[in-house]
C-alpha cells in the first residue's frame, strides 16, 4: 500500500478528476482509488465540485447513427423495420421543418398506454409517469435548436 | 411573479427528478426510459467529448461505449450520492480522457474503464439536498475561480474543459512544465479551501 500524505492524496486527487496527469499515473490511481475508499472520496468530491464547468460547454446534437449503434447491440432482435418509435422521434431531432408540426406524447409506463395526440404550439411533448402511472413531469422541446425542458406535474405524487 | 433565476432553478430541479426516474427505470432494464435518458443528456455529454478531442469519429464511438457503460452499470448509480448528470459526465470525461492519454502512449491497450471503482468516482458525499442545490454549487465554483490568479485559473479551466495534461499546458501556455504545474496545484489549494468555505463543508 502506497503511502500518501493528506496534502499529496488531495493533490492527486484533483488532478486526476482535473485530467493533467500522465496515462501511467492516470492508470496507477484508478487502481489505487478501488483500494482507497479515502481517496475515492476526494476524487468525487473534485467531481462533483467541478461538474458545472460542464454546462459551460454548449450540448452539441448527436448523430444518429450512434443511437442506431447503441440499439443494434442491445436490441437486435427487437429492432422494428422503420426503425421503431425512436427513429420517428429521429425525426423531429433532425428535421427543421416537421418538428414544429409534430405533437407526440410517449408515455414510459409498463404496461405502456396508447400514444394520446394533443395540440401544443409546436415543438415535442413526452409525458413521464410515475410508479402509479400517473404522470409525473413533461418533457418539451419547442424546436430542433432549443434545449429539451422538464417540468414537474405533480412533485407530490 | 418568480425570477428568471428562481425559474431556471425550478427546471433544473424537475429535469434532475426526470433523469433521476429514468435512471431508476434504466437500472430495472427499461430500454424505453434508456432510450429517452439518452435523449435527454448525449448532446450534452457529446459537447464535453468533442471539447476535450476535437475528433468526431472517436468521440461517437466512445459516446457509444459510455452509454453501453450506462445501460450495463445502471443499477451502480446510487441517487444520494450524485445527480445523474455529474455521474454521466464522468464517466464520459474518465473514457476520453483515459482515450487521449493512451494515443500519446502508442499501441498499449487501455485498461477498460467500466470496473465499479470507476463508476463510483461520482460517489461518495453528495446528498438530496446538495442535488437540488446544483445552481448554488455552480454559483460558489464561479465566484471562488474568481479568487484565484489569472494564470491559475486560466491553467484549470482548460485542463478541464479541453482535457489538456500538463506538459500539454506548458506549452499551450508557453510557460515552464514546473511552473504550470505550480499554478495548477496552488490554484487547486486554494479553490478548494473557498468551495468549503463557500458550501459551509468541513
Amino acid at each position: 500500500m502506497i503511502h500518501l500524505t493528506p496534502e499529496l492524496r488531495d493533490a492527486l486527487a484533483a488532478e486526476y478528476v482535473l485530467g493533467t496527469q500522465t496515462r501511467l499515473v492516470r492508470q496507477r490511481l484508478t487502481r489505487l482509488i478501488e483500494e482507497d475508499a479515502e481517496l475515492a472520496e476526494l476524487v468525487a468530491w473534485w467531481h462533483t465540485e467541478l461538474a458545472p464547468l460542464s454546462e459551460m460547454i454548449e450540448p452539441v446534437p448527436t448523430p444518429p447513427w450512434i443511437w442506431r449503434r447503441i440499439e443494434n447491440i442491445l436490441q437486435p432482435a427487437e429492432e422494428e423495420p422503420g426503425g421503431g418509435w425512436w427513429s420517428n422521434l429521429m425525426v423531429w431531432r433532425w428535421s427543421t421543418g416537421l418538428a414544429a408540426a409534430l405533437a407526440l406524447i410517449l408515455v414510459l409506463i409498463q404496461p405502456p398506454a396508447p400514444p394520446v395526440e394533443v395540440p401544443v404550439e409546436g415543438g415535442v411533448v413526452l409525458v413521464l409517469t410515475d410508479d402509479a402511472s400517473k404522470p409525473a413531469f413533461l418533457v418539451s422541446r419547442q424546436s430542433t435548436d432549443a434545449p429539451l425542458k422538464a417540468q414537474a406535474l405533480d412533485l407530490a405524487a | 411573479m418568480p425570477s428568471s433565476a428562481g425559474s431556471q432553478n425550478t427546471d433544473a430541479i424537475s429535469r434532475q427528478k426526470v433523469l433521476a426516474r429514468l435512471m431508476q427505470k434504466t437500472a430495472r432494464g427499461d430500454f424505453q426510459a434508456f432510450s429517452m435518458l439518452y435523449a435527454m443528456t448525449s448532446p450534452q455529454l457529446y459537447g464535453v467529448m468533442l471539447n476535450i478531442t476535437n475528433y468526431a469519429q472517436a468521440c461517437e464511438d466512445l459516446l457509444q461505449e459510455v452509454y453501453l457503460t450506462v445501460w450495463r452499470r445502471a443499477d451502480h448509480y446510487r441517487p444520494q450520492k450524485a445527480s445523474v448528470i455529474t455521474w454521466l459526465v464522468t464517466i464520459a470525461r474518465n473514457r476520453t480522457l483515459d482515450w487521449l492519454r493512451s494515443q500519446g502512449a502508442g499501441m498499449e491497450k487501455m485498461m477498460a474503464d467500466e470496473s465499479p471503482e470507476a463508476l463510483d468516482l461520482a460517489a461518495g458525499n453528495t446528498n438530496p439536498e446538495q442535488m437540488a442545490d446544483s445552481a448554488s454549487r455552480e454559483t460558489y465554483l464561479a465566484a471562488c475561480l474568481e479568487q484565484l490568479s489569472p494564470q491559475q485559473r486560466q491553467a484549470i479551466m482548460l485542463a478541464y474543459l479541453e482535457g489538456h495534461s500538463h506538459a500539454e499546458l506548458a506549452e499551450r501556455l508557453s510557460s515552464a512544465l514546473g511552473t504550470v504545474k505550480s499554478w495548477i496545484r496552488r490554484g487547486l489549494e486554494k479553490l478548494k479551501l473557498c468551495l468549503q468555505r463557500q458550501g459551509g463543508d468541513s
